[in-house]
């Protein structure tokens, strides 16, 4: 597996540009930097047409989405500043993020689907291939397109035409309850992404939290439901993959990939993983750490805002890097925002879709909800977070080590069903402690070959 | 002729009559079970484009160990239920048929799970089991008992849904006893008396007997209900841990509009639309039997 530096990741998996754009603002300074500023907006205004010089629109499109507080708050301003700028309503309809697949595909199979909608990148291809989206080749030419992180803009391609925007990225590392680590006299916490803890380490550190704080769960993974995938951080610090290098055969019947399995399954043997933290669970390990019944846990930068809310000053908590064992891995997380074929004002659909990336939109949002933006001129632009901007740095150095292979695997069309794989063969796996890792992966192997 | 005028003209009231039923139960439940047939047959995403497979799904169910598991859940989820549920329902309605202070009051209160939704139902109790936050744990180890895993063990995630159930069914069974004791005849009770029975007696040779319609109409119709059971499962625990709880409505409903394979779910759904018709008629057959008797 190749381990990313910088540079290398940039060139293999077309996400460097976000490595380097995390790695350069790990600072988390206030302020953007007038150049920056200025090339983007520049840019913004060629490539998207998001000036206020360009053709006045009518009518009202409506943009469905979920969201925390911030993100819809960051959705309705850039709203805002397009019905100014281009005369367009967009109406933002907010659905619980549980539901809105379910719902949006009820629309569709209704034929009437909203204009746009927020979607992951591992879904894109499910309703692109089912032809539910609209092919955006004639308002999204190849030097639009060259904006983007080549990955996430591929991301939202189907067979080379775009269908949709990449918005941002997002990627997990650990948040931890800084007085259970006091209480478990645990006093050095990694603070570089080279010292993070190994996997034994990491055990160590779960054992004293379970002994000091019995009346929390040590820590708890988050690999629930359509973050299943996220399980694949393990494998692959292990230094397992998921799929050969051309993603036609799966790669789990290895000593890395039992590895990752058995340590898996040992931190809930152990009583080192919350036992009721499962992958079908409805409940999110994100709700249950603000109320300190669990001292640790694996959770998404985009997260960052709610936790801090729900937490307040309860507590105070930190984050830090993913355990490593022979390699440091991380998923790739972030959604894009995707035009229907059955938009019923496409052209106002299309002009927001690319108005909401324009440089100094992305940046904004990426600021106000604490992701990651997805455009190559936003490598070295410094983002000012709106909240706990002492904790991104750790987010965003951690994002540097997104495999490539793990990159190509997440982004492909048989993802959906890849994922569905890990939900119904995990969840069965981490919750009977007699369940053979052989099994499992005979499980995984056969149910992501048929995806394939 | 007349009398034939007068017939023809008395059937074409009766349908005018029944008309509006008629096209609200076409437009909801034939064309919905006619279009459930004809997806079953098909590879098909909920949208886009419908590939005709034939009697493919139906051959994947025969392998699917999900099923299977599936199945057999619903199997003994019903096995559990249906009992617990009539006795439980015959129990209060005998309590609640005799007077009692503030009677009206825990009738309704028996009454009240029924008309809550199911969603509804499954969010409270999902924050009573939840192992780390639910207060039936803190409850329970707060009297030095061990806590119980409700989500993560299959075996209590199982029984959390089952206890759930039957406090939702026991308000319906409730009511249909009722109705039926109150409808024994004072008399018969009387009589009763003068051979000496009371007490457990009365019980067994006269109410018993004369509510073993009421029963049977009960555990056919629960029957029928424990296998449609989705909402507290989908709420309280998705089918998990594992296959532990998956159901047959829930796991159509996840290959349906979670895995969008909305044929093979359509075939899941044509063959408990088999199994509960085979109740039906069973409930229809003896009921007509009984009633001509």
């Amino acid at each position: 597996m190749s381990h990313l530096d910088r540079r290398s990741f940039l060139l293999t998996a077309g996400l460097t540009a976000a490595a380097g754009s995390l790695a350069v603002c790990s600072s988390g300074s206030n302020g953007t930097s007038s150049s920056t500023s200025g090339s983007t907006g520049s840019a913004s205004s060629s490539a998207s047409g998001g000036s206020s010089t360009a053709a006045p629109l009518s009518g009202t499109v409506t943009l469905t989405t979920w969201g925390s507080d911030q993100e819809v708050a960051a959705f309705k301003k850039i709203a805002a500043d397009f019905k100014a700028a281009r005369g367009a309503e967009v109406t933002v309809e907010v659905l619980p993020y549980d539901q809105i697949r379910t719902v949006i595909d009820r629309r569709l199979q209704a034929g009437n689907p909203p204009d746009l909608f927020r979607v992951s990148y591992t879904d894109v291809s499910g309703y692109a291939s089912n032809g539910a989206l609209a092919d955006l080749s004639d308002a999204m030419d190849s030097a639009f397109a060259g904006q983007f992180f080549p990955a996430l803009w591929n991301a939202v391609t189907m067979d080379g035409a775009p269908v949709g925007v990449p918005h941002h990225t997002d990627t997990s590392a650990i948040a931890y309850n800084k007085a259970h680590f006091a209480k478990a006299g645990i006093t050095s916490v990694p603070d570089t992404l080279e010292g993070a803890w190994t996997w034994d380490e990491f055990v160590a550190v779960l054992e004293k939290l379970k002994g000091a704080v019995p009346e929390a769960s040590p820590f708890a993974f988050n690999y629930q439901l359509y973050g299943a995938y996220r399980w694949f951080n393990t494998l692959f610090q292990a230094g397992g993959t998921v799929l050969d290098a051309d993603l036609k055969n799966v790669t789990l019947n290895t000593d890395q990939a039992k590895k990752a399995l058995s340590w898996t399954q040992s931190l809930y043997t152990k009583g080192l993983h919350a036992p009721s933290v499962l992958v079908k669970r409805p409940t999110y390990p994100d709700e249950i750490f603000p109320t300190q019944k669990i001292s640790m846990i694996q959770t998404g930068d985009f997260l960052i805002p709610s936790l801090d809310a729900a937490i307040g000053k309860k507590f105070d908590w930190g984050v830090t890097y993913l355990p490593r064992d022979a390699a440091a891995a991380t998923d790739l997380g972030g959604n894009a925002v995707v035009v229907t074929d059955q938009a019923k004002n496409k052209e106002a659909a299309i002009e927001f879709a690319k108005f909401l990336v324009t440089a100094d939109n992305m940046k904004y949002f990426c600021e106000q909800t604490t992701v990651l933006p997805v455009r190559n001129d936003l490598v070295d632009a410094k983002l000012d977070f709106a909240t706990r901007p002492d904790l991104m740095p750790v987010f965003q150095k951690q994002a540097t080590t997104m495999p490539d292979a793990l990159v190509k695997t997440t982004t492909m069309s048989a993802f959906p069903a890849i994922n569905q794989a890990l939900v119904d063969n995990m969840d069965q796996f981490l919750s009977n402690s007699s369940a053979s890792v052989d099994s499992v992966i005979s499980g995984l192997t056969g149910a992501i070959q048929k995806a394939l | 002729m007349a009398a034939s005028a007068a017939r023809r003209a008395e059937r074409r009231a009766g349908l005018f009559m029944v008309s509006p039923a008629l096209v609200v139960f076409s437009v909801f439940m034939f064309v919905p079970i006619g279009m459930t047939f004809w997806y079953s047959l098909h590879k098909y995403s909920g949208f886009g484009r419908m590939r005709w497979i034939g009697t493919d799904n139906y051959a994947t169910i025969l392998s699917d160990h999900t099923f299977w598991a599936a199945a057999k859940n619903t199997i003994l989820y019903t096995a559990i239920t249906v009992p617990i549920g009539v006795v439980a329902g015959l129990s209060a309605a005998l309590l609640l048929n005799r007077w009692m202070p503030a009677r009206g009051l825990f009738r309704a209160l028996f009454y009240v799970p029924v008309v809550i939704s199911g969603v509804a139902s499954g969010i409270i109790f999902l924050r009573l089991f939840d192992p780390l936050l639910g207060i039936l744990n803190q409850i329970m180890t707060s009297v030095g008992l061990p806590s119980i895993d409700w989500q993560g063990s299959g075996f209590w995630a199982l029984m959390s849904i089952i206890i759930v159930s039957t406090w939702q069914g026991i308000g319906f069974g409730m009511v249909v006893y009722l109705a039926a004791l109150q409808g024994i005849p004072r008399e018969v009770y009387e009589a009763g008396i003068v051979d000496g029975a009371i007490g457990w007696k009365r019980f067994r040779h006269i109410t018993w007997p004369l509510l073993r319609p009421t029963t049977f109409f009960l555990v056919v119709y629960s029957i029928i209900g424990s296998f449609q059971v989705f909402d507290v499962v989908y709420v309280l625990t998705r089918g998990g841990p594992g296959t532990s709880t998956t159901f047959l409505v829930q796991y159509a409903y996840d290959q349906g509009f979670n895995q969008r394979k909305q044929g093979y779910a359509a075939a899941i759904g044509v063959i408990l639309y088999v199994v509960v018709l085979l109740f039906t008629l069973v409930q229809w057959r003896v009921t007509k039997d009984r009633d001509e008797a």
